[in-house]
């Protein structure tokens, strides 16, 4: 068995995509002594992630906004004990600060004991994808982590692609598939966004990202790809992988496409898992997520705890960015410019507006066959879970998973979580709020590790340092 | 750059390359694969899904190590990786709270 390995730190940051690197570098900057852990091999989160062999390849970093900005932070990291390859799975209040725990290398995993004064939790999200008929086949991937795929190892997850959900990650990703020469064959967009025509206001101060809004329509546009608003997914087809997937409107109109991979994003699930361990403060926000109360120096109700980036409610890396800065500077005690709070508002207000635009299908709970899978790891159908509701009274999503395991697998309800909930709510009519969704989803340890690391940790963990 | 970074490793007793940098699940989509486990119950294909260490649909087995990350785990020079992509798997068998049986 690894021996466990053990360090202190002023501040340990979770997450190194732009709000962990932010926090990191600049709470180094003040003089303390940070530790910045990631479960990927490299820094970048998912915005910025890359292969080490692209880093200065003109076709990776055609794949990335803000490139510069990112070579920047990586250059104030000196001072900063880069973990990469930690993922961690506890988080636990000490007297005067936290104990993180962590598993070193995916394959190696050595347990990992970290003490500290403060946490900055930048644990970001991940895609939320709404059951569909097809949903498991394998080509059905999220949308965000197709992106990863390609800005990670310039793959494509195919070459004749489909997108399809909701939000501006579609056009996104959409834009570096055909830059990386991929065909893509259409873009369905559930929602309808002339509806930011009815919020005017809210692209002031970002005319940075209006004019990336403009971009990605010109490239659909000059590459002939059709954009389908209001169409949801229909089914997804094929035996052992996807072959054709079929868009429908309201109306029941349908098209057809024939792909070999088809990415969804119905938007997305903030990653609260560890955050929750210790019970911060947490709100809904406008697009249905759970999420963790910070205030204007990104502290949570938890005093030590600080929390940046998309769990404090989905934004984007810009705002991610601002919130990471905020925090490494209140951190070690150093003021922040009022342009800065006013600027991270002006984000707000947006991410509010794009939330009311692609309001995520819900449509779906009342339509998805009974034989069809809600959850993936153990295989629970959308027929068993309204089951449980009909005969055995199950009406909240901590009752299907004790009933029905839907959740209980190894991913611990991240992807089916939320989906689980809504169909309670429209089987039973019970409702539970999407809140309750994420707090079933959730269970120590935050990420499934082996017993030889959690062996590690109870023969040492309470003895100092060993 | 990248050409000439390449190095070897197995995939279910394989030679395959790879490049510095590529994770598991890279190596498994260059060599054309699209799902490489099946599912314990229904036998279902999978492959990758979220790409970001969240679902663990994508799980390997590497030296002898089972329930591996494809999408995070880094491709090392002479590992031995082992799908399963023709037979059902049960990771959950090493992880704790997952003692019990489904139908149990």
């Amino acid at each position: 068995m690894a021996e466990t390995e053990r360090a202190e730190y002023h501040v340990v940051v979770i997450g190194a995509g732009p709000s962990g690197l932010a926090a990191a570098a600049e709470a180094a900057a003040g003089g303390l002594r940070v530790a910045l852990l990631d479960q990927n091999a490299r820094v970048g989160g998912a915005y910025w992630r890359h292969s080490p062999a692209h880093l200065d390849d003109t076709a990776g970093v055609a794949l990335h906004h803000d490139w510069t900005t990112f070579r920047r932070l990586l250059a104030r990291l000196d001072g900063v004990d880069v973990r990469t390859e930690h993922t961690v799975w506890g988080l636990e209040g000490l007297d005067g600060g936290f104990r993180v725990r962590a598993s070193s290398g995916e394959v190696s995993r050595v347990p990992v004991v970290l003490d500290t004064a403060s946490v900055v939790v930048a644990t970001g999200t991940h895609d939320r994808v709404s059951p569909f008929p097809g949903w498991t086949l394998p080509g059905v991937l999220g949308a965000g982590g197709g992106q990863a795929l390609l800005k990670g190892t310039l793959l494509p997850p195919g070459s004749r692609v489909a997108l399809a959900g909701s939000g501006p990650l579609l056009l996104v990703v959409a834009d570096g598939l055909l830059r990386s020469g991929v065909e893509v064959v259409a873009v369905a967009e559930a929602g309808h966004p002339m509806a930011y025509g009815l919020h005017p206001g809210a692209w002031s101060g970002l005319t940075a990202r209006s004019r990336e809004a403009v971009s990605y329509a010109a490239t659909l546009a000059r590459h002939r790809v059709p954009y389908l608003a209001g169409h949801r997914i229909e089914a997804a087809h094929g035996t052992d992988r996807v072959e054709r997937v079929t868009f429908a409107t309201r109306r029941g109109r349908t098209r057809g496409y024939v792909i070999d991979a088809l990415l969804v994003s119905d938007g997305f699930t903030p990653q609260l898992e560890l955050l929750l361990q210790v019970e911060p403060d947490t709100r809904i926000d406008g697009d249905g997520s759970l999420v963790v109360m910070v205030d204007q120096q990104q502290r949570t109700s938890v005093p030590g705890l600080l929390a940046t980036g998309e769990v404090t409610g989905v934004g984007g890396a810009s705002l991610a960015l601002l919130e990471g800065f905020v925090a490494g500077r209140s951190l070690s005690g150093r003021s922040v410019d009022p342009a800065v709070l006013r600027r991270i508002g002006v984000h707000r207000r947006f991410a509010g507006t794009m939330h009311a635009v692609h309001r995520p299908r819900t449509e779906w709970s009342d339509s998805l066959p009974d034989d069809e899978l809600v959850c993936r790891c153990e295989e629970v159908t959308a027929g068993e879970v309204r089951a449980a509701c009909r005969d055995l009274g199950v009406d909240d999503a901590r009752g299907a998973k004790l009933m029905t395991r839907a959740g209980m697998g190894l991913c611990q309800g991240r992807v089916c979580g939320r989906a689980v909930a809504d169909l309670v709510a429209s089987t039973s009519g019970a409702g539970p709020g999407p809140g309750e969704a994420a707090r079933a989803g959730y269970r120590h340890p935050a990420f499934p590790v082996p017993l030889s690391v959690l062996a590690g940790d109870a023969l040492h963990g309470t003895h100092g340092q060993g | 750059m990248s050409e000439d970074a390449g190095f070897a490793l197995r995939v279910d007793g394989a030679e395959v390359s790879a490049y510095d940098g590529d994770t598991i699940a890279a190596v498994l989509v260059r060599s054309g694969r699209v799902s490489w486990r099946r599912t314990r119950v229904g036998e279902r294909p999978r492959g990758l899904f979220c790409v970001v260490g969240a679902c663990q649909d994508c799980l390997v087995t590497v030296d002898g190590v089972t329930g591996v990350r494809a999408c995070l785990a880094p491709a090392v020079a002479g590992a031995e990786v082992a799908t399963s992509a023709s037979s059902p798997t049960t990771p959950r068998g090493s992880m704790p709270g997952h003692g019990g049986a489904r139908h149990g």
